[in-house]
């Protein structure tokens, strides 16, 4: 089997209280995925998805420490120097932003501002980079590129806005590409198409998807495999399938109840008491006990260890190997 | 619908001029001759994209905002022939939630005093204790505790936040509440609580909501009638469950098929979604260039809401849709 594209090895993130010490935000991460696979990150928000996928950037702000590995085709990026960095961002990976009007420069052209990273990394002349704009939006299935290209951000709609932002991201073709919530701020059907463009990519050009979101109705669209997040912990991971029709964390299973359904007559929906607890709270022992409904006395005693429940299948959770039994 | 409506919106519309300058003057028709009426004690959905107008008819009914044309019936007043002195007296009748719960609380002000706020702009203000026990009694009814009155927005949650912004609405014992996307920005978990919380008070204390959103699900999960807006125009309307089991207009039906499920994974077996950008034509249906049933007649007349004849599922519901008729024999029921 080749080795894979990304690897994340025993990843730990701490931040800079401002309190003194640090506080931990990441804990034991471990994450492999290969050329043209799609793993998508569920998480609520102080999860620490936002975080991990700034890690993977090398973005991660100069508050945060980093032990661990992030190997990129067998490179570090926990260990390079910025200018190093610097080429494999845009070259290896490319990503996408959720607000693309804040994402986007507004004093500067669309085209140029994809012609942008051509230039500079490519070396390609001002003329023939912009031709290369034009066709990148036209991969993007941007209505009249060659007009829009010479637009500005401010008369895009939001949809428009977000394919500039992909081409932005694929004009180095990068073997690795992160969205993170790339579609929140866009409204459904240009979501639906915004995520078409998307599968296509990692379909026709063998790109690999990290895909950030808290929706689990886009992640069981776009990713085969699914991990998910709580208090910047690993819960689950498996084939997206499987996560999301048999869950074996009872956090997994609570926010699957908690998505928003017609109930019977006078029907309450499910919820999940309480809410995410800031990193400076954590209850002893599992992370999520104080909000579990499964909870016995041995949940807080200590953090329970991450378990391979199947082959691509791991859990964290005391009670998953009865649940998974049953 | 037996009971008189509490809200009565009849043939409102609202036009914005832009341009000047240099180019030359533009209007934009937010609000297109958009009649409809909510029944007390009801969740009322409205859903739409961005750009349908649903938060200009929000700020209208809210009275935030002046119409072209058209009025306004709350408990069968015309809010916008009421003297300012009457329309301030109103206010206290209808309040509003806003979707952002972190910029719309004041962060120097305590919690009490930001539940409290509403009450002292009103004729008759209460006395200080009366205050203190209504703001107690109130975060006590939104799943808060009496104590968090002295403490200040940022201790709190998201998800608690809306709870008190929820708080700041209710403490005027209002009979409609406007909520304009008011759990979009909350996660899964505490948006599941908010949305009990809006069926309880409904249920328990007769309030009214205009519940605004861009999210179906939400809508299908908590409303009771829903309408559906495009173009600054209602294409369709009826019971929440009804419309969105089979909708009776093709835009819902597009929306219906574009919103993720977590029930289907992979790419959906339907063609790419079309997303050809909304034209002002002027004549016709606004919707016809991305319409897949479109015909000529959808060209020359635009189609005002109607009923359909036929049988219970066609009960108390209206589309504006010359095709809908074949809408209906296509749709499987969902």
């Amino acid at each position: 089997m080749t080795p894979p594209l990304l690897r994340i090895e025993d990843l730990a993130i701490s931040i800079d209280s401002t309190h003194g010490g640090r506080q931990p935000i990441l804990t034991d991460i471990d994450v492999a995925l290969h050329a043209g696979e799609t793993l998508g990150i569920v998480g609520e928000s102080g999860s620490g998805k936002s975080l991990l996928s700034l890690a993977i950037m090398g973005l991660l702000p100069a508050a945060a420490h980093a032990t661990g590995r992030i190997l990129l085709e067998g490179r570090d990026l926990l260990g390079m120097d910025e200018d190093t960095l610097c080429t494999v961002r845009g070259r290896n990976i490319g990503m996408i932003f959720q607000e693309p009007l804040t994402a986007l420069n507004p004093a500067m052209t669309v085209g140029d501002q994809i012609a942008e990273g051509l230039v500079v990394q490519e070396g390609l002349s001002w003329r023939a980079a912009r031709r290369e704009a034009v066709t990148l939006l036209d991969r993007v299935r941007m209505p009249d590129a060659a007009r829009l290209s010479r637009a500005y951000p401010h008369a895009l709609s939001g949809g428009q806005r977000q394919r500039v932002g992909i081409a932005i991201a694929l004009a180095m073709k990068p073997a690795l590409m992160i969205a993170d919530e790339p579609t929140t701020a866009l409204d459904v059907t240009v979501q639906a198409e915004v995520l078409d463009i998307l599968d296509d990519l990692t379909r026709d050009a063998g790109m690999a998807l990290i895909l950030v979101s808290h929706d689990l109705g886009v992640i069981a669209r776009m990713c085969a495999r699914t991990l998910v997040l709580y208090a910047g912990r690993r819960m689950e991971e498996g084939a997206t399938r499987d996560v999301l029709t048999a869950p074996l964390n009872p956090y997994t299973r609570g926010l699957l109840r908690a998505v928003p359904r017609r109930q019977a007559a006078g029907g309450r929906l499910s919820t999940i008491p309480g809410t995410v607890p800031s990193f400076a709270a954590l209850p002893p022992g599992c992370c999520f006990s104080d909000r579990c409904p499964d909870v016995i006395v041995a949940c807080h005693a200590g953090e329970p260890a991450w378990t391979p429940a199947a082959p691509g299948r791991g859990v964290r959770c005391l009670r998953a190997h009865g649940e998974a039994a049953s | 619908m037996s009971r008189a409506p509490l809200l009565d919106i009849r043939r409102l519309s609202r036009d914005y001029a832009s341009g000047g300058l240099l180019g030359g003057k533009h209007v934009t028709r937010a609000l297109d001759d958009l009649s409809m009426s909510v029944a007390p004690g009801t969740i009322h959905g409205i859903v739409g994209e961005s750009g349908c107008g649903k938060s200009t008819l929000a700020r209208l009914v809210m009275a935030l905002d002046r119409p072209t044309s058209g009025s306004v019936h709350f408990g069968g007043e015309d809010l916008f022939r009421l003297s300012a002195r009457d329309l301030k007296r109103k206010r206290r009748d209808f309040q509003m939630v806003f979707q952002d719960p972190f910029g719309s609380l004041d962060p120097r002000q305590t919690v009490g005093r930001i539940v409290a706020e509403p009450l002292h702009v009103l004729e008759g203000k209460p006395g200080k204790a009366e205050r203190r026990d209504r703001v107690a009694a109130m975060l006590e009814a939104v799943g808060l505790a009496p104590d968090h009155a002295a403490r200040y927005p940022h201790a709190f949650s998201g998800g608690q936040r809306q709870r008190i912004a929820i708080a700041r609405a209710l403490i005027t014992e209002p009979k409609l509440v406007v909520a304009d996307e008011a759990v979009s920005a909350l996660d899964l978990s505490v948006q599941a609580q908010v949305l009990n919380l809006l069926m309880d008070l409904r249920d328990r204390r007769g309030v009214t909501f205009l519940f605004i959103t861009h999210n179906l699900a939400v809508v299908d999960a908590v409303a009771d009638r829903v309408g559906v807006m495009y173009r600054g125009r209602l294409v369709e309307s009826g019971p929440a469950q009804a419309v969105f089991a089979r909708p009776l207009h093709p835009y819902t039906r597009l929306l219906a098929d574009a919103e993720p499920d977590v029930t289907r994974f992979g790419r959906p077996d339907r063609p790419p979604v079309a997303v050809a950008e909304p034209i002002d034509f002027g004549v016709g249906c606004s919707f016809r260039n991305r319409c897949p049933l479109a015909v000529a007649r959808c060209t020359a007349e635009r189609p005002e809401l109607r009923e359909l004849e036929g049988g219970p599922e066609v009960r108390e519901r209206l589309t504006a849709c010359h095709r809908a008729e074949g809408l209906l024999e296509t749709n499987t029921p969902g």
